[in-house]
């Protein structure tokens, strides 16, 4: 079998204790022991509810944070300690995501400039001019269902849709092997739920991209993910197919957390029972 | 943008952007027309200081010429804002006065914003021991009043307006120090400095596009309100005798003078008292302005 393409191996987290005028602020166990094996092409989900070490993960994951423990191993090398050249070949294959579509804009940047900014820093290693960077830009707005009048806007003169796709195009600027979605949807309307879900499915295919996605909602994760792990106070409680983990889970947590999935007939959602 | 315009070229798209955003600001500006007093007040100001060799009616009374003759004119034609102790005319002296004020505040919030905010930028980026030292530095100047370290510096160096600009911004860089780095401690958490970082972007482009841009807002309005306190504080150094030497015209010091003779020569204080009236007004009318312009959220 290949080298898979993202390998957490052992990975534990701890924020350090902090010496304060008022005494000491004990240190806080993130994540302990995360075992995690994401091969190219796969969509790979993890299930928390808040606060179980997503972000934590994910930002460990970036290299934006040193492991306690353990480590990352993108296509089997380390994503800290790179020096500035590694760093930025890494930042080429591996994006992000986040939750919130507004807060991930700079407001102040009109589209074109936060897609291009992608160009500035990589532009010589993905082979594209300065010259070339609006029509490029515009090939990835149109690839995410967005067009040329939306180019010089800024982004508060968009919906929290159209920002996701904003996102979502920035983080293909670079022409990325690994995409982290954290939460991509959770902060949008059922409705244009969807259509970014569909997105994010037809990009897959195009683009072969290997997904990483993040949610608390398995109703999202049981249609665009092949795997997933349940990961529960920082440690993965449960971990397999998603059929497998959907149709039989172990856990009581998974349990528990497949409880909550409102059915779509209003008879059956959680929220009536307990009334 | 009509759909069949899609051959419109990068410059174009560019270009009528941009000019419908400053079409934009310009017209939130002059939505509130105590923003526009307040810059024509300002406009008027600067330009009077820029062109005041050539305007003076009595450019000899700058250089302290005397004229017992005609002491304690009344305003008339020949002298519009009348005469002083002296026979100087108090128009001429009001408008020399303009550019004492105007470069003396100026100077001081430019300073101040060149050393704070480049302190402040380190401090709020960096972090950890050299943010400490940075703050608590600051914290310690900030407990030294203007007005006193002004005097202590007159007496130690002498009178005169550098001196007195220097005073004033060893006490006033701090707020601006304190100010850029909250902002960018702030900023640097917000989630598109992350986003950017991830995309691989170095910190002097973080700092340079994304945090500096986002806080100029805060910044440039609290210049703005500052230049009229500076101009306030110049007069005060000069109302208590320790601020530009005479005979240098100076706002303050002509109202100090003033005092001895009120309220029969009420004109010997009230149009220099109205200069700075006026010009402590304008930059705070200016400011409030401003601060609707360049925060492109702000709605009415």
């Amino acid at each position: 079998m290949s080298t898979p393409l993202l390998k957490i191996e052992g990975l534990g987290h701890v924020y350090g204790a902090r010496r304060g005028l008022f005494g000491t602020s004990p240190a806080f166990r993130a994540l302990t022991g995360i075992d995690i094996s994401i091969a190219r092409g796969e969509s790979f989900g993890l299930v928390g509810e808040s606060g179980s070490g997503k972000t934590t993960l994910t930002r460990n994951i970036l290299g934006l944070e040193r492991p306690s423990e353990g480590h990352v191993l993108f296509d089997g090398h380390p994503v800290i300690d790179l020096g500035r050249g590694g760093e930025r070949r890494l930042r080429r294959r591996m994006q992000i995501v986040f939750q919130d579509p507004q807060a991930s804009l700079d407001p102040r940047m009109t589209i074109h400039d936060t897609i291009a900014e992608a160009l500035v820093v990589h532009g010589p290693d993905l082979g594209i001019a300065r010259s070339g960077y609006t029509r490029r830009v515009l090939d990835l707005l149109e690839a995410v269902g967005l067009g040329r009048e939306h180019l010089y806007r800024h982004p508060h003169e968009f919906s929290g849709g159209q920002r996701q796709r904003i996102n979502i195009a920035r983080a293909l600027a670079v022409e990325p092997e690994l995409l982290i979605l954290d939460e991509p949807t959770s902060a949008l309307d059922v409705s244009v739920q969807a259509d970014i879900l569909n997105l994010l499915q037809r990009l897959q295919k195009e683009l072969g991209l290997t997904y990483f996605f993040i949610s608390h909602d398995l109703g999202v994760i049981r249609y665009t993910c092949d795997r997933v792990a349940v990961i529960e106070r920082g440690r993965i409680v449960e971990q397999g197919p998603v059929a497998e983990i959907f149709d039989t889970p172990s856990q009581e947590y998974t349990r528990k957390l497949m409880d909550a999935i409102p059915d779509p007939d209003p008879d059956l959602s959680p929220l009536r029972r307990l009334g | 943008m009509s759909q069949t315009d899609t051959t419109l070229p990068r410059a174009q798209l560019a270009r009528s952007a941009r000019a419908e955003a400053r079409a934009r600001a310009i017209y939130r500006f002059r939505q509130s027309w105590l923003s526009v007093i307040g810059l024509a007040i300002a406009v008027v100001l600067v330009a009077v200081a820029l062109l005041a060799p050539w305007i003076l009616p009595y450019p000899d009374d700058v250089t302290g010429a005397v004229n017992p003759a005609v002491a304690f004119q009344p305003p008339s034609a020949a002298h519009w804002f009348g005469t002083n102790s002296v026979g100087q005319d108090i128009l001429t002296l009001v408008i020399y006065g303009s550019r004492i004020s105007l470069l003396s505040g100026l100077t001081v919030i430019g300073l101040a914003l060149i050393i704070g905010g480049a302190l402040g930028v380190i401090a709020g980026w960096v972090g950890g021991w050299i943010d400490e030292v940075i703050m608590r530095i600051t914290d310690l100047l900030l407990t030294i009043p203007s007005l006193i370290l002004a005097m202590a510096v007159a007496a130690a160096l002498g009178t005169g307006i550098w001196n007195m600009i220097i005073a004033i911004t060893i006490t006033w860089w701090p707020t601006y120090a304190r100010l850029v780095r909250a902002e960018v401690a702030a900023k640097k958490q917000e989630q598109f400095v992350t986003a950017s970082r991830v995309l691989g972007v170095g910190p002097m482009r973080l700092i340079g596009r994304h945090v500096l841009p986002n806080i100029v807002t805060p910044v440039v309005v609290k210049a703005s309100l500052d230049v009229g306190f500076a101009i306030l504080l110049v007069a005060s150094l000069g109302f208590v005798g320790i601020g530009v030497k005479p005979p240098t015209p100076e706002w303050g010091t002509m109202l100090a003078e003033a005092r001895n003779y009120m309220p029969q020569y009420w004109w010997t204080a009230i149009f220099p008292g109205t200069a700075i009236f006026l010009a402590v007004l304008a930059f705070n009318l200016l400011g409030d302005g401003l601060r609707d312009v360049l925060d492109p959220r702000t709605r009415r």
